[in-house]
This record gives C-alpha cells, sequence and structure tokens, in this order.
C-alpha cells in the first residue's frame, strides 16, 4: 500500500512536471508537432533518469554498508518528489524559473536528509550520494530547455 | 478569500507569457526567413535618438501622462538636435497598446478610465501587475529572447542603426530598454546609452551592451529601486562574476543623486510640485531633469568630440 502511495505520488509529480516543461516548450516553441514530441521524450527521461537514480541510490548504499532493498529506496526517492506536486506554477516568468530551481533543491534536500535519518548515515555521504542522480533527473530537461529558450532565430 | 484575491493578483502574471507565445506563433515562420530589416536614416542634423520607456504602470505608446508628455516636451526644446521616440509601448512584444485587439481590452479601458479620474486607486493595481507581468517575461531566460526580439524589432522600425541612441527609462522601464539591446539586429554601429530615473534592473546580460548607463535616483527612493533583488540572485552583491555586478563595477556604470525624490507620488521624478513646498522653487522635475540634462549633454559632449577625432 505504501509503495503504491509512494509509487503514485512520483507518477503524480512526473506527469505535472512533464506536463509544465512542455507547456513552457509550447510557449517557447509554439507547434503541436514539436510540444507532443516534447512531452513523449521528457516523459521518457523522466521514467529513465529516476529508476536510474533509484538504482545508483541503492547500489550506493548497499556499498555503503546500509541493508536496504531497491523498493524502499523507490519509495524514499518518489516520496522526496512531493513538492514537484507544485510544479505548474513554474510556468509563470520569472518566478517560476525560481521556483523551478527551489523545489528541485527541496527535492534533493529531502531526498539526501531522509536517507541520512533512515538509514543511519552521514549527511555528507547521502548527499553525494544522491548527487549525480539528481543531476541527470532534472538537469537534463531544465538544459533542453534552456537552450531552446535562449535564443531567437 | 486571501487566497481568491492574491489567485486574482497573480492570473496576470501566469498568463503573461502567453501574449509572446501568441505573437511568435504568428510570426514563426517569417522570422527566421525575414532579414533584420535596417532602420530609417535620421535626416541630416540629426546627432542623436532618445527613446522614451514609461514605467509598470505604462498605458499605451500614444498615451502619457501629463508629466512625462511634459518632460518630453523639455528634452526636445533642450536638444533640437535629438529625435524624441516615446511611442513603443514596452510592455507589449508588438507594441500593442493595452486598449489595442486584445481579449481584455474592455477591461483595461475601464481601468484606465477609472484611473483617470481616481488617480493611484487601487485598480491601478492591475494595470501595474500585467506589466509587471511582462517585465518577468522579457527577464526570463525561458521566454525573454522571444519577447525581447518584438520589442527589438519595434525599436529597429523607428531608429538609426548608426547614430546614437540614448534610452531613458523610468522604473520597470530600465529592464525593458537592457532586454531589447539584448536582441538588437547585428550591423548597427551606434553606441547606446540608459539613463534610469529610479531604474528598476534585473540580472539580464544585455546590460553589457551598453556604452554607459545611469542610474538617476532620490534619496527616499530607497526600495523599489531595489526590488529586483528579491528575484534575481545576479544582482546580489557577492556573485561578483554576475553580469550586473561586472558591469557595475566598471566605469560605464554610475549612480547620480536627483535630490529628494520618491519612486512615485507628489515627490517623483516628474513631479510639479515645488521642492519644500517653496513657491516659485525649483519642482521635483525640475531637479531630476537638471540632472537628467546634464548627463544627455556629457553623452552627446563625448560623441561629438569622438566624431571630430575621426574627421
Amino acid at each position: 500500500m505504501i509503495l503504491l502511495f509512494c509509487l503514485g505520488v512520483l507518477l503524480v509529480s512526473g506527469f505535472l512536471t512533464v506536463a509544465s516543461e512542455t507547456f513552457t516548450h509550447f510557449l517557447v516553441r509554439p507547434s503541436f508537432w514539436s510540444a507532443f514530441r516534447e512531452f513523449l521524450l521528457g516523459s521518457w527521461l523522466f521514467a529513465a533518469t529516476a529508476s536510474l537514480w533509484a538504482m545508483s541510490l541503492w547500489l550506493g548504499l548497499r556499498w555503503l554498508g546500509a541493508d536496504v532493498g531497491f523498493l524502499w529506496t523507490l519509495e524514499i526517492l518518489s516520496l522526496a518528489h512531493m513538492p514537484m506536486l507544485v510544479y505548474p506554477l513554474t510556468i509563470m516568468p520569472t518566478i517560476g524559473y525560481r521556483l523551478e530551481q527551489i523545489l528541485r533543491m527541496t527535492v534533493f534536500t529531502l531526498l539526501a536528509v531522509g536517507l541520512a535519518w533512515q538509514c543511519d548515515l552521514p549527511l555528507v555521504k547521502t548527499a553525494t550520494l544522491a548527487l549525480p542522480g539528481w543531476f541527470a533527473h532534472f538537469l537534463s530537461i531544465e538544459w533542453r530547455l534552456l537552450r531552446q529558450g535562449g535564443k531567437a532565430p | 478569500m486571501i487566497v481568491a484575491l492574491l489567485l486574482i493578483l497573480l492570473l496576470p502574471v501566469l498568463v503573461a507569457p502567453f501574449e509572446t507565445a501568441g505573437w511568435w506563433t504568428s510570426q514563426r515562420v517569417q522570422i527566421p526567413n525575414r532579414p533584420r530589416r535596417p532602420g530609417p536614416k535620421a535626416s541630416p542634423g540629426v546627432a542623436a535618438q532618445i527613446v522614451y520607456f514609461t514605467g509598470v504602470a505604462g498605458y499605451s505608446g500614444d498615451f502619457l501622462a501629463r508629466r512625462e508628455a511634459a518632460l518630453l516636451e523639455r528634452l526636445r526644446q533642450s536638444f533640437p538636435n535629438a529625435t524624441v521616440h516615446s511611442d513603443v509601448f514596452p510592455y507589449s512584444v508588438n507594441n500593442n497598446p493595452l486598449n489595442g485587439d486584445r481579449i481584455f481590452r474592455k477591461l483595461w479601458e475601464w481601468l484606465h478610465r477609472w484611473r483617470l479620474k481616481v488617480p493611484n486607486n487601487v485598480f491601478d493595481a492591475l494595470i501595474v501587475l500585467r506589466n509587471i507581468g511582462q517585465l518577468l517575461v522579457s527577464a526570463d531566460p525561458r521566454y525573454g529572447a522571444k519577447y525581447n526580439r518584438g520589442l527589438a524589432e519595434q525599436l529597429e522600425q523607428r531608429l538609426d542603426p548608426d547614430l546614437t541612441t540614448i534610452f531613458l527609462a523610468y522604473s520597470g522601464g530600465a529592464q525593458m530598454a537592457v532586454g531589447s539591446l539584448n536582441e538588437r539586429a547585428k550591423g548597427s554601429s551606434g553606441p547606446v546609452h540608459l539613463i534610469a530615473y529610479g531604474g528598476v534592473f534585473t540580472d539580464d546580460p544585455g546590460i553589457q551592451k551598453f556604452a554607459s548607463v545611469t542610474q538617476i535616483v532620490g534619496h527616499s527612493d530607497r526600495y523599489i529601486v531595489k526590488l529586483g533583488k528579491l528575484l534575481f540572485p545576479g544582482l546580489w552583491r557577492w556573485q561578483f562574476w554576475s553580469a550586473w555586478n561586472r558591469y557595475r563595477r566598471s566605469d560605464r556604470f554610475s549612480v547620480r543623486l536627483s535630490g529628494p525624490h520618491a519612486h512615485v507620488g507628489k515627490r517623483d521624478y516628474f513631479s510639479f510640485k515645488p521642492v519644500g513646498d517653496v513657491d516659485g522653487g525649483p519642482s521635483y522635475a525640475d531637479l531630476a531633469y537638471e540632472v537628467l540634462q546634464g548627463r544627455i549633454e556629457e553623452i552627446l559632449g563625448s560623441t561629438e568630440s569622438r566624431g571630430r577625432g575621426r574627421n
């Protein structure tokens, strides 16, 4: 039941994130075909990077000596995505852009603190462990969006 | 109730990017293939062009408050060899005034009528918020390039690209000037200066393209000019590498105190009210204008001497 709830949070936050990113993409490049492609690509990227992130966390935690299961790691990762439920507000100009950065930082902080607390590990270690996956998960989308938004042909 | 009120107030900001998106949709086929038009050549004898960008309470390119119109008239008289342009509404990507062809035209017209009857009434806030939304679009790294491109095109249709250009911007107009210059057409050779009356800046890297930026600010204008720091980390002093901070440290940036001015109200930079209520004494507008005139004379003087140096 808990796993289903956590996966639900991840699914909804993922959908809201990708849908909002697609909408922003549409505002920057108004083309339905391009937006549709962006939605598919964004969904795939979000799911793939979330899975890889969970996998890297699980392997890392095992390596650090914490006896945790993959599904448990996935639950923690999913719950850390809770702040992303307000992601649609990020379409607001400038305020939304800053909010986006705050939300991403919050996800990272929640995850690092949650892992440190639950696995009884130093915060520095869990933060270092969470960092590569966080970069891949969020900044890949951000980089693509900024690349499109930052230029006017 | 409070949440509903907040949502109503945030709505103009939330939907602000849609205007740019709509314009971009209509232009996206033409823009990549459309060559940037060189601007009209100025008449012989014209030494500079002054562009006025109003603050976030602006309504259209054609409508200016009486006090702002008086300032521009004064500029025309003081600098007969300069053209003064005030017909670009900086808070619209395609210079569409609030009473132009838009869905909420009736609302904006109604609000505007109200504020002409009762200045600084509460409904004024909606126009201000709507324009702040456009300012935030201009400063946003995702939407800004498109918005600023539209604004730059409006200016290109009016300005000689090889002549000295002086932006005179009030409050949020400063960011719009910075944004538009960031998307200026390649090949424009005239130096561009910015003089801001209580300018509200963001960390837009376009500021690097100005030959000089002068912030004219009053003693009592303490808070609004610093509002940008709330949203733009590039304005924070410790981010010494940001475009803004690098420019601020350079000798191209200067701050000049105008006197006891406040940002808005009866003591603002355009006010006809005499300073200290002394009859016959200089008005707040006079004090600010003195500083402005001095700065424009410096710019035109240096441009002239450079021109002589080349000849």
